[in-house]
């Protein structure tokens, strides 16, 4: 079973562990058709062209299909008519060589390959029927001079998305297969959410979501511009409508499959939990703007609500580990970020009072109550001074004098504190990482399943293969030095100062290590309730973590 | 039975559940909605288009105007230029007659001098080329107004022509723009400018011209 297959550490491979494309091996003194399909077509070769290939003929697919839509409005078609002719004619030279070139290597194709004539068994099958659909309509037009009816051949055109089958077909195969026997539910769940049977359809399906994501905060920011609105006013619609539809849907199944994931059991409860979650509420509020304008738009001028569709952006965040960590870092920094935060509106406030109170007098129109002299207090202390409200008074002056110096420090410190929370954090996660590593390692030998974790891991955290390697070098090389003092009995170990040294270390490490693991508070707990540890013990404890 | 049998068999695609046919259905159900609510969108868009090819119709009756109006032999004698205004048949001093009906009130108003806008407008509404115009959210002829309110829903529809008028040498602003009323002379050219007002009242630039 490929599941139990166990690597020795000794002969890990850090690319491939993290699945990061090797060049491939293909050898060189294959004949040209066997070596061309090798790197071209061949799907089980890692590291050849074939994702590559797939990848830039689905996103010419996708460039077809803007091309198809903007041709279809005549204040952008007309002005710029020859480039749209032009991409035409570059789209059909690119289709004509991958059909040619599938054609010519079909021959090598296992799924044709028993085939009597296995060019013929490649000409009839469905994709590559679809891949002639693509383009034989405008041979027929430009080359045999054949007449057909210009909504036609749009029509004709249209079918070249079905290119995009080619890519989506063998994803969903690998999805069927990957959740056979698995329940309609945990099949949503696979494809809605993060998880191992997920595969590339689930990595599509993110990658479409953020297509529309990406799309619709265009058109709300191009739909401001009004020499596009006035053009395009029924294709931002129809683009926002399409939006929310696919927004609801998702929406929906979320809803649904969220009961799948660990935390979220329940059929009342889990979805609850789920619908209160933040990124649910983004999608929520997502789609809302539509509805609400929709429904109320006779009772009430909802128009602002438009601009809360920038909101979508924010389903962006959603899988993305360095929000969730600075979500994390602002809700652990919380209480001294607000400190910081009431001494700023506590200064604000008291510099105000006094700006007012000395340019009243000279300046009525300017500072004429606290709430303007707010702003300028605001305005100096940000160091952003736009000018329009100024002291006259010299101890008006003198004070924006001071409070342009505090401001400097007292703007700087809740940046400070985050960045170095953020510091902080990461590497905590990377000392984290380093022990999850460092126990996955301890037998020699690592499983699929550790396999799994250590890419999951890296992925997190965004190693690349130099950092892993580094890392897992560090890790062998402690593991080896502490196999080396283990076997040596204390008294001997103590008698070489370097070897002390090094136990000594091996020693805090392990503390350390405790420190992260074990649950702070219930090791707390257990030491009041047992006496377990001397004052001196606590204090080293402490002083390990950090704590004092 | 053997392993591989039961194997297969957990392999077997489970069969949907009442929750599962549930779902279906909700998402049937709230695609069918989200269609039929993009429709309507879509439809309410489309009278805002209508109503900005009415703005754009009255745009290029204008540029096209604004080249041969001048003419002595211009066919639409009510908006020539260089035409002196007539004074209208009632005089400006006497008193309106009480009407009982809108339509009564239109026949009881004064006509328009000639030479001015309120005469030019009249004859493309009432029998020239704009006489079949019809704003799309009212099914009703387009009014003539002097702003779009998005207060005042009444005014969706309808289309906003203003006239900007150069200040003298040397004020802190070029041109104003004011509304183009009935009294205006056209008997020289002048500057346009024509918006809508949309779905929400709001108003839509649809071309700056000459007249």
């Amino acid at each position: 079973m490929e599941d139990r297959k166990l690597i020795s550490i000794k002969e890990l491979d850090v690319r491939e562990l993290l699945e990061v494309d090797k060049p491939a091996d293909i050898p060189h003194d294959l004949p040209f058709r066997k070596w061309l399909y090798s790197w071209m077509l061949d799907p089980a070769i890692p590291g050849n062209f074939q994702r590559s290939f797939d990848k830039w003929i689905g996103l010419l697919i996708i460039a077809n299909l803007f091309s198809l839509i903007f041709e279809t409005v005549p204040g952008i078609y007309e002005p710029y008519k020859h480039w749209f002719e032009f991409f035409d004619l570059f789209s059909i030279a690119i289709f004509t060589v991958e059909y040619l070139l599938r054609f010519y290597l079909s021959a090598e194709d296992a799924a044709f390959k028993g085939k009597v004539s296995s060019r013929l068994a490649y000409v009839l099958s469905p994709f590559a029927i679809i891949d002639a659909l693509a383009i034989v309509p405008f041979y027929l037009v430009r080359v045999f001079g054949l007449s057909i009816d210009l909504h036609v051949l749009k029509a004709l055109r249209v079918l070249r998305l079905l290119k995009i089958l080619r890519i989506v077909i063998p994803a969903y195969q690998e999805f069927a297969a990957a959740n056979r026997g698995r329940t309609f539910r945990q099949k949503v769940h696979a494809l809605i959410f993060d998880s191992p049977n997920g595969g590339r359809l689930h990595e599509m399906f993110q990658l479409f979501i953020a297509g529309w994501v990406l799309i619709s905060v265009f058109s709300v920011i191009f739909e401001s511009v009004h020499g596009l609105s006035y053009l395009l006013n029924i294709e931002f619609v129809i683009l926002d409508a399409v939006a929310v539809t696919i927004f609801t849907i998702e929406y929906c199944m979320r809803m649904y499959s969220c009961v799948e994931e660990p935390g979220y059991k329940g059929t009342v409860m889990g979805r609850w939990r789920q619908f209160k979650s933040p990124s649910t509420v983004i999608d929520f509020l997502a789609i809302l703007p539509f509805f609400l304008e929709v429904f109320l738009d006779h009772l009430l001028d909802l128009r602002f609500l438009r601009v809360f569709r920038l909101t979508r952006l924010l389903k962006l965040t959603r899988g993305n580990d360095a929000t969730a960590t600075l979500v994390k870092v602002v809700s652990r920094e919380w209480p001294v970020i607000a400190a910081a935060g009431f001494i700023m509106v506590l200064l604000v406030v008291l510099t105000a009072s006094l700006g007012y109170l000395f340019e009243y007098e000279a300046q009525p129109d300017k500072f004429e109550n606290i709430p303007t002299s707010i702003y300028w207090a605001v305005i100096t202390l940000a160091s952003v001074g736009y000018g329009d409200i100024s002291p006259v008074t010299a101890p008006g002056r003198a004070m924006t004098i001071v409070l342009a110096f505090i401001g400097i420090g007292i703007f700087a410190i809740p940046a400070a504190l985050l960045s170095s929370a953020f510091s902080d954090e990461l590497h905590k996660e990377r000392e984290e990482l380093k022990n999850n590593l460092y126990k996955i390692m301890k037998d020699g030998v690592i499983d699929a399943g550790e396999v799994a974790i250590i890419r999951a891991e890296a992925k997190r955290m965004h190693l690349g293969v130099e950092e892993v390697n580094a890392l897992i070098n560090l890790i062998q090389h402690e593991l080896d030095k502490e196999a080396d003092l283990k076997s040596l009995p204390i008294s001997t170990i103590a008698q070489r100062p370097e070897l002390a040294v090094e136990h000594y270390k091996s020693l805090i490490s392990d503390i350390r290590s405790l420190a992260l693991l074990t649950d702070e508070a219930a090791f707390d707990a257990t030491v009041k309730a047992r006496d377990s540890l001397t004052a001196s013990d606590i204090a080293l404890w402490r002083q390990i973590q950090g704590k004092t | 039975m053997d392993a591989s049998t039961e194997q297969d068999r957990s392999l077997e695609p489970k069969d949907l559940t009442g929750g599962d046919y549930g779902f279906i259905a909700l998402i049937v159900v709230v695609l069918i909605a989200v269609t039929l609510l993009g429709v309507h969108s879509v439809r309410v868009a489309l009278k805002t288009e209508g109503t900005k090819r009415n703005g754009e119709q009255w745009a290029a009756w204008f540029t096209k105007a604004s080249e041969t109006r001048f003419a002595p032999d211009y066919a639409i004698a009510a908006c020539a230029g260089g035409a002196k205004p007539v004074a209208a048949p009632a005089a400006a001093g006497e008193e309106a007659k009480p009407a009982d009906t809108p339509a009564a009130d239109a026949a009881a108003a004064p006509a328009p001098a000639a030479g001015t806008w309120g005469a030019c407008l009249a004859h493309l509404t009432g029998a020239g080329e704009f006489k079949d115009m019809v704003n799309p959210f009212t099914g009703k002829a387009p009014n003539f107004i002097p702003a779009c309110n998005p207060a005042d829903r009444s005014l969706v529809g309808s289309i906003v022509i203003e006239k900007s008028t150069a200040n003298p040498p040397g004020s802190a602003v070029a041109t104003v723009t004011s509304q183009l009323v009935d009294a205006d002379l056209i008997a020289e050219k002048m500057a346009l400018k024509i918006s809508v007002c949309d779905k929400g009242s709001y108003a839509v630039k649809v071309a700056e011209i000459e007249f």
